[in-house]
């Protein structure tokens, strides 16, 4: 699984075949580095919520996930605090379409690491959507975000067999995602099972 | 209620929503000279007309219904961000577009100047110079993140435009040979094919198909032309075909020194782009009027056709809907984003 480095990336971003990378808006190409992409923070969010329920629950009679988080939105440029220990569902400002031969992995950029805020997730070949990002802050304060920003970067893998995203018999969950959707972790098949072997 | 029991619950809506943040800061400073004038009134009993003060009272209550649905969390921006540059386009870029996110299915442009009214009725205040024409729009709530159905928006700036300047009545007094049917409101007849016209110069046919959609073989009415007509007009202006309403329109226009209803969108077609669930990228404003054309065909082609090019394993209308949506409000926001950033990287 090679590392896609800088020439790859940019003679991918050309290309109008399978073998494509799609990056809107690519608004710097400095933004292409030696063996990622940095990627900015969109303008959406979906902001975690202390609630009277002891936790988030998957069962079937739950109290909504969704009702565990409130949307708000900045334009790009304005400013989004982001506390400690809160998770808060963003998205990256780009629209990503991955080839079916690459995958990438998100992780939080270094200078951002070093803040507290941390990331770290796995997108599939052949994905399209603006890039999830959950992001955590880790640290003891809180820490003023800008939309826009280049808060993460892209790692992008080649495989050497394609891997479809959405003509698997399983449909995608985050298909074409423009804004932050919560979990729909409750929507696994195998809760069922498990639920049969919890009692 | 009472009109100035009203006043004092609206002045106390409206300052925590001047905590909200607003994507337009004009809308911001309307807020806050809005509760000025409020407050000066309330400061006064007796001061004013009970007529002034229950019109006041009312004009507020309908003021704080766009507002509250003009933060940045409720407005819909993308088709807003279309909306200012028509508004641009027809030399009226001092006004500032609220929305009101309703919970019916109607599209509407209210009528009202509040500015105005505040201007001529509460002379005396004092708003140090400031002034801000609103534009006024309902949107319902379940179409707000819908650019494709907001399409019956652009028509509903043309009633704005048309009121602002006058243009019906313009071509009422320069050719007044009716062009409603004896008995029907010629006056609404002009108002609706004009807003009707305004709106496919944007946005193309997909403006008239949305009435289609809404009001399939609706007959004339004492103030609507019937679907049919208004249908037909609009593809002879798509088509460039001659048409004697069209003329009256364009004659009244030209007598305004206003610019003449053209057609303003470029063609595009997203199928390419949107088959491979990617966003489109316009080159210009022109291809995102365009877009919403292409898209509105492509999503209802592709819901009518039963058609699956994205190979959804779960194929439902509601999720082409979503996706097909989706991809146009995205593809307009970059083009907003790209916009913005090249006019910020660009200035000293």
């Amino acid at each position: 699984m090679p590392l896609l480095q800088a020439h790859e990336i940019r003679r991918r971003l050309t290309l109008t075949s399978q073998q494509r990378l799609y990056i809107d808006p690519l608004l710097e190409t400095t933004q292409v580095g030696e063996v990622s992409v940095d990627l900015r923070l969109g303008p959406d969010f979906l902001v975690s919520l202390l609630t009277r329920k002891p936790a988030v629950e998957l069962s079937a009679t739950r109290r909504g996930v969704s009702s565990y988080f409130r949307a708000t939105r900045r334009d790009v440029g304005q400013k989004f605090i982001l506390y400690p220990g809160q998770i808060v569902l963003a998205t990256s400002l780009e629209y990503v379409g991955l080839p079916a031969d690459v995958y990438a992995d998100i992780i939080t950029r270094s200078s951002y690491s070093r803040l507290g805020v941390q990331l770290n997730t796995m997108i599939q070949p052949s994905f399209r959507g603006c890039i999830p990002l959950e992001l955590v802050n880790h640290s003891n304060n809180p820490v003023e975000l800008v939309v826009g920003s280049r808060v993460v970067q892209a790692r992008l893998f080649s495989l050497d067999k394609k891997s479809p995203y959405q003509g698997t018999a399983v449909n995608r969950k985050y298909l074409g995602n423009v804004r932050p959707v919560v979990s729909r972790a409750q929507d696994d098949a195998d809760l069922a099972t498990l639920g049969k072997l919890g009692g | 209620m009472r009109p100035r029991v009203d006043l004092h619950l609206v002045a106390n809506t409206l300052r925590a929503l001047d905590d909200s943040a607003y994507f337009d800061e004009r809308v911001h400073k309307f807020t806050r000279h809005f509760i000025g004038a409020i407050e000066h009134v309330l400061a006064s009993p007796g001061k004013y007309d009970d007529a002034i003060e229950t019109n006041f009272a009312y004009l507020c209550r309908a003021v704080q219904s766009y507002l509250s649905g003009s933060t940045n969390n409720e407005i819909p921006f993308e088709v807003v961000f279309c909306l200012t540059d028509a508004l641009r386009r027809w030399r009226l870029s001092d006004a500032a577009i609220v929305t009101s996110l309703t919970e019916d299915h109607n599209f509407h442009l209210k009528p009202l100047d509040p500015w105005k009214f505040i201007e001529t009725s509460i002379a005396d205040y004092d708003a140090e110079g400031f002034q801000l024409p609103v534009v006024m729009i309902g949107v319902p709530r379940i179409y707000a993140h819908k650019p494709i159905f907001c399409v019956p928006l652009f028509h509903e700036l043309g009633h704005f435009v048309d009121l602002k300047y006058r243009v019906t009545q313009v071509s009422a007094i320069l050719n007044p040979t009716p062009i409603a049917p004896a008995g029907f409101d010629d006056l609404t007849y002009r108002m609706e094919h004009f807003a009707d016209l305004f709106g496919a110069s944007f946005v193309g046919r997909s403006s008239i198909a949305a009435l289609e959609a809404i009001a399939p073989n609706a007959p004339a009415s004492i103030t609507h032309p019937a679907t049919a007509e208004r249908a037909a007009l609009v593809d002879a202006f798509l088509a460039g075909t001659a048409h004697p309403t069209i003329d009256l329109f364009q004659n009244a226009l030209a007598a305004l020194s206003l610019p003449t209803l053209t057609k303003v969108f470029d063609l595009v077609d997203v199928a390419h782009d949107f088959n491979d669930v990617r966003t489109f990228v316009p080159s210009s404003i022109e291809q995102v009027y365009g877009m919403y054309d292409s898209a509105w065909a492509y999503l209802f082609n592709a819901i009518d056709k039963r058609l699956n090019p994205w190979q959804l394993s779960d194929r439902r209308d509601g999720i082409v809907e979503a996706l097909v949506n989706d991809l146009t409000e995205k593809s307009i926001r970059n083009f907003a984003i790209r916009e913005a950033w090249h006019a910020a990287a660009s200035s000293p």
